[in-house]
């Protein structure tokens, strides 16, 4: 047991593709992009509390909030279809008709936003203790300039919701 | 058999005290109101999951998804109480496998860190005799993850790029320099941004630390050491790449206490 469990992680560390528990444990090892620009939400709720994902949460409720939303936000991107069967699509070429029916099965299909906004305001309430009743989300896009501080570029808004 | 009674108290105490950690940051599959995005990825083992729906049964009923939750904490009790049980262990090793899949696929992010917890609770699923080999594979295991981060960064050779450490902080903590410009903590981010030197000493640093683990595989001689980098090392991951490690600490045990094989049975050394 012990040396097919060790067996098969070496295997998926030199594939380089992981399946659970065989994980790869490459912690931060991934080259790091030198492009001068960073995404930010700005979460504000009932017109004027800002929410600040980034500090007053713990690391996993913080993850909660962030993550989904920009898989959202990549949903968005590609048009409401799911980025994972994309990837899958573009990986398995003319192959990918013989697994569509398991994929769309498995992933979200064609997401529903309203079902999501619906869902992240349920989240967002029990998060922050209080009822929300007005929600936008923007992505602001920032970069660093020479004396390493932060400016604004641009905003974009990604959510704009109000309790009917 | 008190060294391994011993052993499953802490685990155990550890996780418990996990568990209340991720009722308090409303992750427990019955705070998760319902998501509704999934993150499967290319992951045969999420694909199983999801096939057969299991997630989406429990997060998405409040009663089943209140039932789950108690269920992991009783066992996760019970298995303090009585470590000779093996069945509790078991069970709570299935439910919070379960519960492993729940949380990465609805975080969107299949995040590593739980595994530890999930592995540490091996060793304890066994007969005795076979508990001291399972708890050495488990302590080789845990050496094995930090060489692989040093092999996978070695061979990836971004840690040697000059501005790496620069990027990850700058990517990981844009977010809380936007909120937080003039905390402390802000400014000794920018402080750090300012000399890029000392961040990529640093981060060489922790590669190296990383490193060190290679020798855990030759000689114990040294694992006093390693437990104490093994600690180190999720502090640096928090500060500097805003990413929680924390509960890979409970594989630290099996560099803390060691066992050893004798007439009589198991004894510490």
């Amino acid at each position: 047991m012990i040396a097919s469990f060790s067996g098969l992680t070496i295997l998926c560390n030199v594939m380089g593709g992981e399946v659970t528990p065989f994980f790869i444990w490459a912690m931060y090892s991934e080259k790091e992009s030198a492009i001068n620009k960073y995404e930010i939400f700005k979460i504000r709720v009932n017109d004027s509390t800002l929410i600040d994902y980034t500090s007053h949460y713990t690391d996993n409720n913080r993850l909660f909030l962030s993550a989904p939303l920009s898989y959202y936000y990549k949903i968005k991107q590609n048009n409401f279809k799911e980025p994972a069967l994309s990837f899958i699509k573009k990986k398995l070429g003319e192959k990918y008709t013989a697994i569509q029916p398991l994929a769309a099965k498995l992933y979200n299909g064609n997401p529903d936003a309203k079902q999501f906004i619906e869902w992240y305001v349920r989240y967002l309430q029990q998060s922050i203790g209080k009822p929300v009743y007005r929600l936008d989300v923007s992505i602001v896009t920032t970069h660093f300039d020479a004396s390493r501080q932060l400016l604004t570029d641009s905003n974009y808004s990604l959510i704009q919701w109000k309790q009917l | 058999m008190f060294q391994r009674t011993l052993l499953c108290r802490l685990v155990f105490a550890f996780i418990f005290f996990f568990l209340l950690y991720y009722q308090y940051s409303n992750t427990m599959a019955h705070q998760l109101q319902s998501p509704v995005l999934i993150f499967p990825y290319v992951d045969i083992t999420y694909w199983i999951f999801h096939l057969l729906k299991i997630p989406d049964f429990i997060t998405h009923n409040y009663f089943a998804a209140s039932c789950f939750d108690s269920l992991l904490f009783i066992t996760c009790i019970l298995s303090f109480l009585f470590p000779g049980r093996r069945i509790f262990i078991t069970s709570f090793f299935i439910l919070y496998f379960t519960y492993y899949i729940i949380f990465n696929s609805y975080a969107t992010q299949h995040t590593h860190s739980k595994a530890g917890m999930l592995l540490a609770t091996i060793p304890f699923m066994v007969p005795d005799k076979m508990f001291y080999y399972l708890w050495e594979a488990t302590r080789y295991f845990t050496l094995f993850i930090y060489t692989d981060a040093f092999l996978w960064k070695l061979l990836r050779f971004s840690i040697f790029k000059k501005d790496h450490g620069s990027l990850v902080i700058k990517k990981n903590f844009a977010g809380f320099l936007y909120y937080n410009s003039n905390s402390y903590l802000a400014n000794s981010f920018k402080w750090l941004l300012e000399h890029p030197v000392i961040i990529q000493t640093i981060f060489l640093a922790g590669f190296m630390l990383e490193g060190c683990f290679i020798i855990g595989f030759f000689t114990k001689r040294f694992d006093k050491y390693l437990f104490v980098i093994s600690i180190l090392l999720p502090v640096g991951f928090l500060y500097l790449s805003d990413a929680f490690f924390f509960e890979l600490l409970v594989l630290s045990f099996t560099l803390n206490v060691q066992l050893k094989l004798s007439n009589a049975g198991i004894a510490a050394v």
